[in-house]
């Protein structure tokens, strides 16, 4: 393991215990608001199962008006990493759930807490082993970086193997050395740090601070089911696998979350050339990308992006002129080092930079996805 | 130019425009926007096409024959004040939109036009812009209102 990773997972995992009460694997303060709890009695109608996230459906009585509420949890994945599943509740039980109502007053709750009234038994809850599974791990066997014949690292895993790189050092996007606190999500803690994250344009500064204040509700990641594009990949909780193409010079990228999009990255020497806009079967949201190697660092040129969706968590503004380089290196089998270089004149004053660790898990591509039109 | 080669231009700028305002996530104000302007509510058409050039909105007020150049356009946002602490209410922000534009009436006479609104719904693709429309020719002024959607 690098020696930079304990200092790193000190830090993410105290700052993730210290700011981000819940799990969600986005924001949910744009939603609920935490100064508004409430605790609630009353009967089970429906449970429903599915991604982004799993609703209890419940009446609440309340003299003679009866009122069904939404229960809203976590997503079906990190539950069933719990040991939960869909006959968890039935219909007919009796529950009582604590959380934070929404901030628009519907009859919406985020589930703290959800327990069987009668026993009190509590379910529904995400375990301490889900959590971990998205956080980086301390005990992983560390190994020389793995190769392919040509002596050329491997992103992905070695013959027989299988794997795939997640559990980011940080989930948030801020210039290097800028001395900025924010959630896991990548929500401020101080709204006067807004000119430290970046080097804004003033619309795109007015913005962020606009977005940062509405507690990120507009992420077209959560409200459209949009893909995590750009370096935003690479910021997410359930991970990406590099799949190496060798015989074709092309590197597929698929996201563990995102409904499992794939991003490719040409290594051919093909000219950084292609429909400005994208297609059907390219829409551009990881841009036309173009990689070679530097000795051990895989370095990525991406540009022509579109403007359909945030390319960070905490809602940093882009624009079609948006330009990567982004640069992988795998320093050991168990740790990936990303650093990026960020121009987007249209947003930006100047280039900036910005980088973090992921950590290997020796595991599948967690199967999540999201499913359209739902909260 | 021909009836035939006027539809055929009025045909690309439509696909143009439709293509411009696919984007959804970047510069607010860049985009098309459809609606009307006047006293009436659905009195003059109104297509405005915005876009942003990495200093300054820049565009045309609806574009094809007799297109008006935007002189000036602006977005000036106001993200919400106080600043809030976790439980404290979100102060309203407000994106306020100042466009300016010179124009010529069907006799070669000057316009002036000067819209003032707010920007609704900013997290929306298909957000909207609300105000007030004046437009003065010939020391005359007239004042309306305006609603413009962006497709």
């Amino acid at each position: 393991m690098s020696r930079t990773v304990p200092g790193w997972l000190a830090g993410g995992v105290g700052l993730l215990l210290a700011v981000a009460p819940v799990l969600a694997h986005h924001n949910i303060t744009g939603k609920f608001d935490p100064s508004k709890t409430r605790t609630l009695r009353g009967v089970v109608t429906k449970l429903d199962w599915a991604n982004p996230h799993v609703h209890i459906l419940m009446d609440v009585v309340n003299g003679k008006i009866v009122t069904n509420w939404a229960v809203e949890l976590e997503s079906t994945l990190d539950l069933e990493r719990s040991g939960w599943n869909l006959n968890t509740l039935k219909p007919g039980d009796e529950i009582t759930v604590q959380g934070m109502t929404a901030r628009n007053g519907t009859s919406q709750i985020w589930g703290d807490s959800v327990a069987l009234t009668g026993t009190g038994r509590r379910v529904l809850n995400v375990s301490e082993a889900a959590r971990a599974a998205l956080l980086p791990a301390t005990n992983l066997p560390s190994r020389p970086t793995p190769r392919w014949p040509d002596g050329k690292p491997r992103l992905g895993p070695p013959p027989g193997e299988k794997g795939y790189w997640g559990r980011p050092s940080s989930t948030v996007l801020m210039e290097t050395g800028a001395n900025v606190q924010m959630n896991a999500h990548g929500l401020l803690r101080n709204i006067a740090d807004v000119d430290k994250v970046a080097p804004f344009q003033r619309w795109a500064r007015d913005l962020y601070e606009y977005r940062q204040r509405s507690f990120l509700k507009d992420d077209p990641l959560f409200v459209y089911c949009k893909p995590p594009g750009a370096l935003r990949l690479f910021q997410m909780t359930y991970g990406v696998q590099f799949l190496e193409d060798k015989n074709f010079g092309r590197i597929f990228l698929v996201e563990g979350g995102g409904n499992h999009i794939w991003h490719f990255i040409y290594t051919d020497g093909r000219p950084q050339t292609g429909e400005v806009r994208g297609n059907a079967d390219n829409p551009l949201y990881y841009g036309n990308a173009r990689g070679k190697w530097e000795g051990d660092t895989f370095v990525v040129d991406s540009k022509m992006f579109n403007e359909k969706f945030w390319f960070s968590n905490g809602g940093l503004p882009h624009t079609e002129q948006l330009h990567l380089i982004e640069r992988f290196t795998r320093t050991d089998s168990n740790t990936l080092k990303y650093e990026v270089t960020i121009n987007d004149p249209g947003a930006y004053t100047r280039q900036w930079s910005a980088g973090w660790t992921l950590q290997w898990v020796p595991e599948d591509l967690p199967a999540y996805y999201c499913q359209d039109n739902r909260p | 130019m021909s009836a035939r080669l006027l539809r055929v231009f009025c045909l690309l700028s439509c696909i143009l425009s439709a293509v411009a305002a696919l984007a959804q996530e970047g510069h607010p104000a860049k985009g098309t926007w459809v609606g009307y302007w006047g006293p009436t509510a659905t009195e003059n058409r109104l297509v405005i096409v915005m876009d942003y050039d990495n200093k300054n909105v820049t565009g045309t007020v609806n574009p094809g024959a007799n297109a008006i150049p935007i002189k000036t356009a602006r977005l000036d946002i106001t993200p919400g004040k106080p600043a809030p602490k976790p439980g404290d209410p979100v102060g309203e922000p407000t994106f306020k939109v100042h466009i300016e534009a010179d124009a010529k009436d069907a006799k070669g006479n000057p316009i002036t036009i000067v819209a003032d609104g707010t920007m609704q719904e900013v997290g929306l693709p298909i957000r909207s812009i609300a105000g007030t429309w004046t437009q003065t020719s010939g020391g005359k002024t007239v004042k309306g209102e305006f609603k413009i959607r962006r497709q």
